[in-house]
């Protein structure tokens, strides 16, 4: 007897588990599968049942949307696994990075073709968010450009300093004419005061930083790098010109030459876990761990990434000799990369005209000031950017990041960054600081990889829709 | 006598060897029990000692001016992290002039100010909370002012040490202090002796080194509960977003039912593939043992798309029934019944056994510690299995495992560590007692065959 309950037990297991979707005819659904963070998620639910009440008042339809959330390391294989049985969600809110993957895959829908897409054009839709940001949903596929998404949060990287380290050493730096109380403002000063703060017998080291790409970034920025050329219909990646290897030049020269930069891929601390154990007395870290450090009992501060300065910009070919210091000023900004989530709406959505209603409104100004407001984060949203930036009751260090967004610029726009930057990138700019090859040769190699693996195979496609 | 170093020797080696080993282990649970800000910290041990900032010694009739922030006088302030000053000095910049914490106050010193002036200033919290100095009477509306020939600061001074005579008095006030000690620039520390208020220390002035700081203790409890806490277990247990007690069971059921048939497809197939003859055996065996060279990554996809063909998205079949056919099972049980003498089953024919009993009092009685290591092995895999679980299951699942749940606990830039390393502390305890209980087994299983 026990042995039959058993059996039956083990079946009831086995058997008892079809998951039916209800479906109500008289109301509408859609699904939005996002990856926030626990306060991000209840503020995000928040915001989702005022629009489907705000919804049922203006069309006296019911709309349910179902938010689910999903681990944002495997968003991507969720989502192409889902692709593959053609049920992925109608909205995802994802990596801004990721847009671009899905984009040329085919799987997103282009929101400017859209029959309530009210705007002219892209370049109007683009007046109403931080451009930056916004530019992660251009895509150009296969010779055509549309928007394919929305952007829905920004990080950018800024400088944080360690005021104690910068207080210890007060008097080296006032020394050398340097200001204790500020960070540097320009790459040239960034040396001089990082060479201060140098401490290698003690692991102490002026700066840190990772070696990716996507950190890498504010220095191609700051030397206004291309990194791709449209010639007739074919693109192709032109890294290992002067610009780019000046930029990389720059990074590696950090390390390799004034060795004020402690060297992550020889084995020494994360820039996150040596800033907070205050070995790094600067690193570029995003506004993510913020109040980790501040809640830490840290004494640092944040200020706008450096910018080149006036003679590395001349030597740049990026201003004149006789260029005021106004136009310096507008023309050789304090760069920096971009980061972040977009909402995107996919191929299998059967009510698209409601979904893209949703994106408008998840983005809209004022969703965007409450949801900053409360979360103490940066704004897409180029009005609310600008309410944040001017209130004094938002906190300083928002305030920072606000102006630093301004500043941001994307990563190159090809499909499969994940590889691009791990498997290309990556290794490449790692021989660059171990000195085995030359900044030039490893971007020129680079480009060479990027162009056969990568623009090569998207170029040719096979006709598989 | 050798053979006691000898052995002490040995003894030393196995507990340096077994440390390193659990090395991980250790940084787990303790990462699980230390206070969110402080999870990346190299520190684990409780500090009792509450260290002041180090403070520059002051110049000999130094005209600076002290600005000092209490928080005590505040209420209704979220917890402070920093705290900057705004003013005519900086004209009301809130970059530079940041308030140093010295241990329970906030303190500045303004240097350079305009003898005989009026300055207006206020206090900045965390970046955006303007509150007037509550502490100086001295106020126009929302604006506390000082006028610097009048005073050096803008109250009365925890911490009034000033130079005279080539020499440092220390002076702190005594009433906010707990035995208080000076730490000098070369790291010398001095107690203090209390006089009329104040605990005082006189220094010459060469022995201070250029700086100073003042060092209190904290109650040990204070100084455990600044580093450690249980909170990220009850944030993991009772998590409306995070269905622990789901996940977990999900998990158990998986492994346990993906255990338990295997070890009885694997131990009725090693049966047939020992002790029974028929058409091409060993040739299939040959072939099933050349699957196990092709990696088990490369079968994901297909799997995958065999398991959706069948509706088993999101099903507990969908999680189980692929990892059956095991084949490393098979070999283990084959390879063990092969030992088991053929005079046994020929005994039990002529006692009148059909093939069920033959298994059922031979076979599984005799295979009971390789059945348990098998179980274990496979049940400690299905326990940690994350990618097919991820994959056969979309976000809304029910069916999610403990694995693919904890990964909810990481961001896209930061990852919540000390609820992680909870999560997985927790995730520990059955593979733990499942050991605990089959130990016995599991030796018994591994070193079969060692010994002939």
């Amino acid at each position: 007897m026990i042995k039959k309950l058993s059996m039956i037990f083990i079946l009831f297991f086995l058997c008892a588990c079809d998951k039916t979707t209800q479906e109500e005819n008289d109301s509408v659904e859609l699904t939005v599968w996002e990856c926030y963070k626990y306060e991000e998620h209840e503020l995000f639910l928040d915001f989702v049942s005022r629009f489907c009440k705000k919804y049922k008042q203006k069309n006296g339809k019911n709309l349910k949307i179902h938010v689910k959330r999903v681990p944002f390391d495997d968003f991507v294989t969720n989502i192409k696994l889902m692709a593959l049985r053609g049920k992925t969600p109608d909205l995802g809110c994802f990596d801004s990075l990721k847009v671009l993957e899905f984009a040329y895959h085919k799987i997103l829908v282009p929101l400017n073709k859209l029959p309530n897409f009210e705007e002219k054009s892209i370049a109007q839709k683009r007046e109403s968010y931080i451009s930056g940001a916004y530019n992660t949903n251009v895509i150009r596929v296969r010779g055509e450009e549309n928007l394919y998404g929305l952007p829905l949060q920004i990080t950018c990287l800024g400088l944080f300093w360690n005021r104690k380290l910068f207080r210890e050493k007060r008097e080296e730096l006032t020394a050398a004419g340097l200001d204790y109380q500020a960070p540097p403002r320009d790459w040239d000063n960034f040396v001089r005061y990082a060479k201060i703060l140098t401490d290698s017998t003690k692991n102490q080291y002026g700066f840190a930083m990772k070696n990716s790409m996507w950190f890498t970034i504010p220095f191609f920025a700051a030397y206004n790098t291309k990194y791709l050329r449209w010639d007739q219909e074919q693109q192709n990646c032109i890294l290992g010109d002067e610009k780019s290897t000046a930029a990389l030049q720059l990074k590696a020269d950090l390390y390799a030459k004034y060795k004020i930069a402690a060297a992550t891929w020889a084995g020494q601390d994360d820039p996150d876990i040596g800033f907070q154990n205050e070995q790094y007395a600067m690193i570029f870290m995003g506004p993510w761990n913020v109040s980790k450090y501040r809640n830490s009992g840290l004494d640092f501060g944040i200020s706008l990434m450096p910018r080149l300065s006036r003679q590395q910009a001349i030597a740049a070919k990026i201003i004149k000799e006789n260029t005021s210091q106004q136009k310096y000023l507008e023309t050789v900004t304090p760069a920096t990369n971009i980061g972040g989530q977009n909402i995107a709406m996919f191929k299998t959505c059967k009510n698209k005209e409601i979904a893209y209603e949703f994106m408008n409104f998840i983005t809209s100004t004022d969703v965007q000031l409450e949801w900053c407001q409360k979360l103490n984060q940066l704004s897409i949203n180029k009005k609310t950017a600008q309410i944040l930036r001017n209130n004094t009751n938002t906190d300083y260090d928002i305030r920072i990041f606000m102006e630093q967004a301004l500043y941001s610029n994307a990563p190159p726009k090809l499909p499969r960054y994940g590889y691009l930057e791990a498997d290309i990138l990556n290794p490449e700019m790692e021989l660059v600081f171990k000195g085995a090859k030359s900044a030039k040769q490893a971007l020129q190699d680079a480009a060479k990889k990027i162009n056969e693996r990568i623009i090569k195979p998207f170029q040719n496609p096979k006709d598989k829709d | 006598m050798m053979k006691i170093i000898k052995k002490i020797a040995m003894y030393f080696i196995l507990l340096t060897g077994s440390i390193l080993v659990l090395l991980p282990f250790f940084w787990m649970v303790l990462t699980a029990f230390k206070q969110p800000d402080q999870t990346l910290k190299y520190n684990f041990v409780p500090n009792q000692d509450f260290v002041g900032t180090w403070k520059k010694i002051p110049k000999e009739n130094s005209k600076r001016f002290t600005l000092q922030f209490d928080p005590h006088l505040y209420k209704n302030l979220p917890e402070i992290n920093r705290v900057k000053v705004i003013g005519d000095f900086n004209n009301w910049s809130e970059e530079k002039d940041t308030l140093i914490c010295d241990r329970n106050l906030w303190i500045i010193y303004l240097d350079g100010l305009e003898q005989q002036k009026k300055y207006y200033y206020q206090f900045v919290i965390n970046g955006s909370i303007r509150v007037v100095d509550y502490a100086n009477k001295n106020r126009d509306n929302d604006k506390s002012f000082f006028i610097t020939n009048k005073s050096t600061s803008n109250t009365q001074l925890e911490d009034a040490s000033f130079v005279e005579n080539n020499k440092l008095f220390i002076k702190l006030l005594c009433d906010k202090q707990k035995s208080p000690v000076v730490e000098l620039g070369n790291n010398n520390q001095i107690s203090l002796i209390e006089k009329a208020g104040y605990f005082t220390a006189e220094i010459p002035l060469t022995e201070s080194h250029g700086k100073y700081r003042i060092i209190e203790q904290k109650e040990w409890q204070e100084a455990v509960d600044d580093l450690y806490t249980l909170s990220n277990f009850f944030k993991v247990l009772y998590n409306k977003d995070f269905p622990f007690a789901l996940f977990f069971l999900n998990s158990l059921i998986v492994s346990t039912l993906t255990a338990f048939i295997t070890v009885i497809i694997c131990t009725m197939a090693g049966y047939a593939f020992s002790k029974k003859d028929f058409w091409l055996k060993d040739q299939i065996f040959l072939l099933l043992l050349s699957s196990m060279m092709v990696p088990g990554m490369i079968f994901m996809i297909p799997q995958f798309l065999l398991v959706n063909d069948l509706g088993w998205i999101n099903t507990y079949q969908g999680m189980i029934v692929p990892h059956l056919a095991n084949v490393f099972g098979l070999f283990l049980l084959k390879q063990y019944i092969d030992t088991i003498p053929n005079s046994l089953f020929q005994a039990a024919k002529l006692d009148g056994a059909n093939e069920w009993q033959t298994f059922r009092i031979i076979i599984v009685p005799l295979c009971t510690p390789i059945m348990a290591t098998l179980f274990l092995m496979t049940f400690v895999g299905q326990w940690s299995n994350f990618l097919w679980q991820l994959i056969v299951n979309t976000p809304d699942s029910v069916y999610r495992t403990l694995p693919v749940g904890l990964a909810l606990f990481r961001g896209q830039y930061a990852s919540d560590w000390g609820l992680m390393m909870a999560g997985a502390c927790f995730s520990i305890i059955p593979i733990a007692m499942l050991f605990l209980f089959t130990q016995r087994y599991f030796v018994a299983g591994m070193t079969s065959g060692a010994v002939k």
